[in-house]
């Protein structure tokens, strides 16, 4: 099939939107700044554990915020070929992979940063040759396998890293607040840090709240990213792209979801 | 032996934070009430130190590399989880000491990423266990 001019705005909508969703980080700020929140429930004599594990957060934040620009900036070119544009690309996630390359994190999988790296490389070709809308499938023939690899990467971080905290901080409160018990002879006080307790503990809902959405965000993004790949001959076919308008709206329902959360 | 994924250190920090939990419930129980001031708070302080140690090789022990003449990592696992399970039972409050201070060993070693050190430190949770 030759593409030049269909009318592609599902395909558009569907990485707009996808590309405001990855570029929504603030996870990942939340997850770098987790230890010293946790300093809360923790007695004094255990902080410099937190203090170092904010130090390798932040060098792991390089890490999150390349799978996220990966994603956004990819969305944001299938955007621009949908729409039969040109591509506008700034090399960031080159200069994030650099840096993420030269991190002590040495003995992470490297085939992740790689494979965002290789969507750099493609998105400047795209650039250079003056991509338009009839390159779209080639685009996507190309992109698909680091992009799955990319989100995937980043939802284990969410699955495990963000929510991984929550449990843990869920379990610090608890103990927290039990000591403090066993401690306050005050019924008042004993009420007041009821208060405290319940206060922190919607907190951690809130956020989980927030994680399960952005979860749920990426794993829409990649599947709809693959069923674009797996039809990627036949873009303008009409329930294809009637499918995709679908995974745009599911998107930007659970975009609410996790912005108010 | 293959680096540790993320997967797999994600495994071996939800064992560390279930151990966390298990001491936390022991001071927490007519046994914790029991105890004394000092043995009380050497018992929190390493419940901290272990759950801390759950954060730590969730963030870190990716692509940490297991000596194969070493603990496995299903070793590590399984002392981990037995050791949970042991501080459930134990009745004296130096046996319950001995074992979650062992898992802070362990926890210190996998974050440090020291094969000779993580081997010493299973071994020193095995022992705590069995003594």
């Amino acid at each position: 099939m030759t593409l030049g001019c269909a009318n592609l705005t599902a395909i558009g909508d569907f990485a707009a939107t996808s590309s405001e969703a990855a570029g929504y980080s603030r996870l990942v700020d939340q997850y770098v700044a987790w230890p010293e929140g946790e300093k809360r429930f923790e007695p004094e004599s255990h902080w410099s554990q937190l203090d170092d594990l904010t130090a390798a957060r932040k060098t792991q934040r390089k890490e999150l915020l390349l799978y996220h620009t990966a994603i956004d900036d990819y969305m944001d070119a299938l955007g621009r070929l949908a729409a039969d544009a040109l591509v506008s690309y700034d090399d960031e996630i080159d200069g994030l992979a650099k840096a993420v390359r030269s991190t002590p994190l040495g003995t992470r999988d490297r085939s992740e940063v790689a494979a965002a790296a290789s969507i750099s490389k493609l998105l400047a070709k795209a650039v250079t040759d003056a991509w338009r809308q009839r390159e779209l499938a080639d685009l996507i023939e190309e992109a698909n396998a680091p992009l799955q690899v990319v989100i995937a990467a980043l939802k284990t971080e969410v699955d495990q890293g963000f929510a991984g905290d929550l449990d843990i901080e869920q379990t610090a409160i608890d103990l927290h607040y039990k000591r403090l018990e066993r401690e306050s002879h005050d019924p008042a006080g004993r009420a007041a840090a009821l208060e405290w307790e319940r206060a922190h503990r919607l907190d951690v809902d809130d956020r989980r709240r927030a994680i399960k959405a952005q979860s749920a965000i990426l794993a829409k993004i990649a599947r709809a990213h693959q069923v674009l790949y797996d039809q990627r001959d036949q873009l303008d076919d009409k329930e294809l792209l009637r499918e995709i308008e679908d995974y745009a709206r599911q998107l930007r329902k659970l975009q609410t979801q996790l912005k108010a959360a | 032996m293959a680096a540790l994924t993320s997967d797999q250190a994600f495994a071996l920090a939800s064992r560390f934070h279930d151990a966390a939990v298990a001491v936390g419930n022991y001071l927490y129980s007519a046994k914790g009430n029991a105890l004394s001031a000092s043995d009380w708070n050497e018992l929190e302080d390493a419940q901290w130190s272990i759950l801390n140690a759950s954060s730590d090789i969730r963030t870190t022990a990716v692509g940490l590399v297991l000596d194969e003449a070493g603990p496995s990592l299903a070793k590590l696992q399984a002392y981990t989880n037995r050791a949970r399970i042991a501080i459930k039972k134990v009745d004296t409050a130096k046996k319950a000491i001995e074992i979650a201070t062992s898992l802070v060993v362990l926890g210190a070693a996998v974050i440090s990423k020291d094969p000779g050190a993580i081997a010493s430190a299973a071994k020193g949770v095995y022992d705590a266990m069995e003594s």
